[in-house]
């Protein structure tokens, strides 16, 4: 066998590895993408749906059954979420005087987004409660 | 000499494979990196609507509720001495703060004095203790937006009597006529003008009450500048007449939303046209 073969042959499977290695960083590359602009799409989904249910006065209504079937209508049918509901009122500071937990059970291997939102509501003009939604979705 | 030439093209070549790898990962880290940054943008512009929203929701409950119809701007207020609009708005600061899930830094520069803005007729309303006041910037383009006020005062009190002190009337067809409509109901019935005065002349209203105290005063300023005083608790809903519509916001960069991904400044849109 001639020298030039032996390097040939070098040559060739050189090329051979750096195109797996490129193939591969290409292919992982393409799913990391795909997974993270899914979770912002998810992302700003959850935070459109705060932000009605806040403008529409949903939230102040402190009806969970009214929420709760706002929130389902929302979102897609391939969605599974939760919400918590804190309200509370100031007197010598912020203390918790009403809240619930809505939705779907969650097991520890879902992977989920999240978003929050604080919100006030009135009574005769006045701001009566100070409140907070939890929102978490996962995809079923 | 072919074994050099051979040598020679595979160096180019792994030279040429390990840029595109290099690319490949720095493109690869870029699309990683690019949701992570705008999700937390979202989180910040979350955080920014909160607190526009809320504020925007506390001035119109207890302080002025602003609506536009067409190139009508309507204020309604109920004037009293009570500070709850300045409680309520530190604590809403003090509430989103402390509870957002982000760090979150809130800056409400100029909210105890709330002053609005009308675009683009460069008019900015301001309420201040025993004060309203309606001011069209210094120049001929936003005075002339103008085309009247009228004014419903209702009070608690006996039905004072109108006492003009400075009062220039014009036709409704001159081209200074700015219309004005006041009236005001108190407890024995109601009084009310209604005329066109000349908007570069000094006009002024007095309301005066049954034991001769001053309880209102309306001042009309040379170029259409109207300016409230009172002295007791009331309701009272003001109308601006505009040659065209408008939107209304806070008139000064007054929240300053600062969280770990980066830093928001911008004003309340109270009514956006």
């Amino acid at each position: 066998m001639s020298k030039g073969f032996a390097l040939s042959i070098d040559a060739l499977l050189a090329i051979v590895i750096a195109a797996i290695l490129i193939f591969t960083i290409a292919f992982l590359s393409g799913n990391a993408k795909e997974s993270q602009y899914q979770n912002l799409i998810m992302k700003k989904q959850i935070n459109d749906v705060l932000i009605v249910m806040d403008k529409t006065g949903e939230f102040a209504s402190m009806n969970s059954t009214l929420i709760n079937a706002s929130i389902t209508e929302l979102f897609p049918s391939s969605y599974s979420w939760r919400l918590k509901m804190s309200y509370y009122n100031y007197s010598n500071g912020f203390e918790l005087e009403d809240g619930f937990i809505i939705g779907n059970n969650q097991s520890a291997s879902d992977e989920t987004i999240e978003s929050h939102r604080e919100f006030i509501t009135f009574s005769n003009s006045s701001v009566i409660y100070y409140g907070t939604a939890e929102l978490v979705v996962w995809l079923r | 000499m072919k074994g050099v030439l051979i040598t020679f093209c595979v160096l180019l070549l792994a030279v040429a494979m390990l840029y595109m790898t290099a690319t490949i990962a720095m493109y690869s880290s870029q699309i990683k990196g690019t949701p992570t940054e705008m999700s937390a943008f979202e989180r910040m512009n979350m955080e920014y609507d909160t607190v526009s929203y809320g504020i925007n929701r506390i001035l119109a409950n207890e302080k002025v509720n602003i609506t536009i119809h067409g190139r009508n701007i309507t204020f309604e207020s109920n004037l009293t001495n009570s500070n709850r609009y300045n409680i309520d708005i530190g604590r809403f600061r003090q509430f989103v703060t402390g509870f957002s899930s982000t760090n979150l830094s809130v800056n409400l520069t100029g909210m105890e004095q709330p002053a609005v803005f009308l675009k683009p007729h460069n008019t900015v309303i301001e309420y201040s203790t025993g004060k309203i006041n309606f001011e069209p910037e210094n120049n001929s383009l936003s005075s002339g937006k103008i085309e009247g006020y009228s004014l419903l005062f209702k009070i608690n009190q006996q039905t004072p009597a109108f006492n003009w002190t400075n009062k220039t009337e014009v036709l409704p067809s001159d081209p200074n006529s700015l219309y004005i409509h006041v009236g005001l109901q108190g407890t024995n019935g109601t009084v009310y003008y209604t005329g066109y005065l000349n908007r570069d002349s000094y006009n002024k209203l007095s309301m005066v009450n049954a034991t001769n105290h001053t309880i209102v005063v309306v001042t009309i300023y040379p170029t259409a500048n109207l300016t409230i005083n009172y002295n007791l608790d009331m309701y009272l809903k003001s109308i601006m007449r505009l040659n065209s519509s408008a939107s209304a916001e806070m008139s000064e960069n007054s929240i300053n939303t600062s969280t770990i991904y980066g830093k928001k400044l911008g004003k309340v849109v109270v009514f956006e046209n």
